[in-house]
């Protein structure tokens, strides 16, 4: 099967549907590519391209049509240097309650800890209070010495489940923009800033607006994409003759 | 082995909030033949649980940080590195329904 549209640039382009086993097209190669690139070049991101992967995240889905998004462009130094600061800081502030694993003995930080999974099970996943840690201690940078953050809001009134909207959202920005050659990584620390009344004066940020998550983005060092390795996961498949089977 | 809880299993929660089995992080492992020291995988690792050691990377064991993301194996120019092991955690924040690890697959 053949589609035909019409593209405004390009004129026409041709999306056909691919025999079984097929190489890759352009997309998917694009999705398998991404990875997360924590190691980028000085030199800034032109605000042409930066439009152009923030455009990309206007036309994603969202619940109802809501588009609960709204973005704030960063490419101040001074200012991601300012707000690195304060999330190493709250890191720092933090971590001297939660560090359990790299201070044996200390098991009133476990319990602290257990304690507060019973109201925020995610939040206090062994996997970011690592992250803290290595934040605090300055070996994990956050946003990675990128030039340009782009930390997206939420509104909050919107229906439903606007956080998983500007999810995709994002994606569609982080994959247009590896399309093009550029490197980006998700930072989900910027929640910090969220926390902080200076933070939330200085980036203007009012009730219905949230802070969700933010995207560094700048050109890569080296070449960071490539294909890796990742578990497959058990699909409960019900097939057309009502058979239930489990497939990986 | 794929493991994988049933419904049944699924539905008895206190059934695997018992499985009794440490937080496992995951490991590299580097060929140090093809290795040219360039550095890039220790500044890249999202979790720092990288160092130099005679110009050549390893991992810092005395915390289990890595959390098997591959960035440094898909960085790295000599294609030097490798995952041996995934991560996994304890108690509540077990992976489920886990396969085998593998590359993008075409179907
Ligand atoms: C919502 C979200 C938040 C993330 N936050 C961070 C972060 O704060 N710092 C970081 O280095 N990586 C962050 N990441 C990137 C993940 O660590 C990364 O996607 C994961 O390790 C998989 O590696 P890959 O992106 O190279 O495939 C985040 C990813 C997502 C989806
Ligand atoms: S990126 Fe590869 S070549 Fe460079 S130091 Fe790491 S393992 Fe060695
Ligand atoms: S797999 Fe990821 S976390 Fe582990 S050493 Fe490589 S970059 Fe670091």
């Amino acid at each position: 099967m053949l589609m035909k549209f019409e593209t405004a640039s390009s004129g026409h382009s041709e999306i056909a549907v691919p025999e079984s086993g097929a190489p890759f097209n352009p997309v998917e190669d694009v999705i398998y590519r991404r990875r997360s690139v924590r190691l980028y070049k000085k030199k800034q991101v032109p605000e042409y391209l930066v439009r152009r992967v923030i455009e990309a995240g206007r036309f994603a889905p969202s619940t109802g049509n809501s588009q609960p998004w709204k973005f704030i462009v960063i490419q101040d130094q001074k200012m991601i240097k300012d707000m690195t600061d304060h999330i190493v800081k709250s890191c720092q502030s933090l971590v001297k309650m939660t560090d359990y694993f790299s201070k044996p003995g200390t098991g009133w930080r476990e319990r602290i800890v257990n304690f507060a999974r019973l109201f925020w099970q995610n939040e206090f996943h062994p996997n970011p209070l690592g992250a803290f840690t290595q934040i605090a201690e300055g070996k994990l940078g956050v946003w990675h010495g990128a030039p340009t953050v782009i930390i997206i809001l939420i509104d909050q009134r919107a229906p439903s489940k606007p956080l998983i909207d500007v999810g995709v959202a994002g994606q569609n920005m982080v994959l247009s923009a590896h399309s093009m050659g550029l490197g980006t990584c998700w930072v989900g620390f910027v929640e910090f800033l969220s926390r902080s009344y200076k933070w939330r004066k200085r980036l203007n940020i009012k009730s219905p607006y949230r802070i969700a998550n933010s995207i560094a983005i700048g050109y890569p060092k080296g070449t960071p994409d490539g294909y890796v390795k990742r578990e497959t996961k058990a699909i409960d498949w019900y097939d057309e003759n009502g058979q239930f089977s489990i497939k990986y | 082995m794929p493991e994988y809880l049933t419904r049944k299993q699924k539905k008895k929660y206190e059934s695997y909030l018992n499985i009794d089995e440490d937080m496992v992080m995951g490991v590299v492992s580097f060929d140090y033949e093809k290795c040219k020291g360039c550095r890039f995988c220790v500044e890249a690792c999202v979790s720092a649980g990288l160092e130099m050691a005679d110009k050549k990377p390893r991992m810092i064991l005395d915390r289990p940080v890595c959390i098997a993301c591959g960035d440094c194996s898909a960085l790295c120019p000599e294609n030097a590195i490798t995952i041996e092991r995934f991560q996994q955690f304890n108690f509540k924040y077990r992976f489920l329904d886990r396969g085998e690890p593998a590359m993008p697959r075409r179907f």
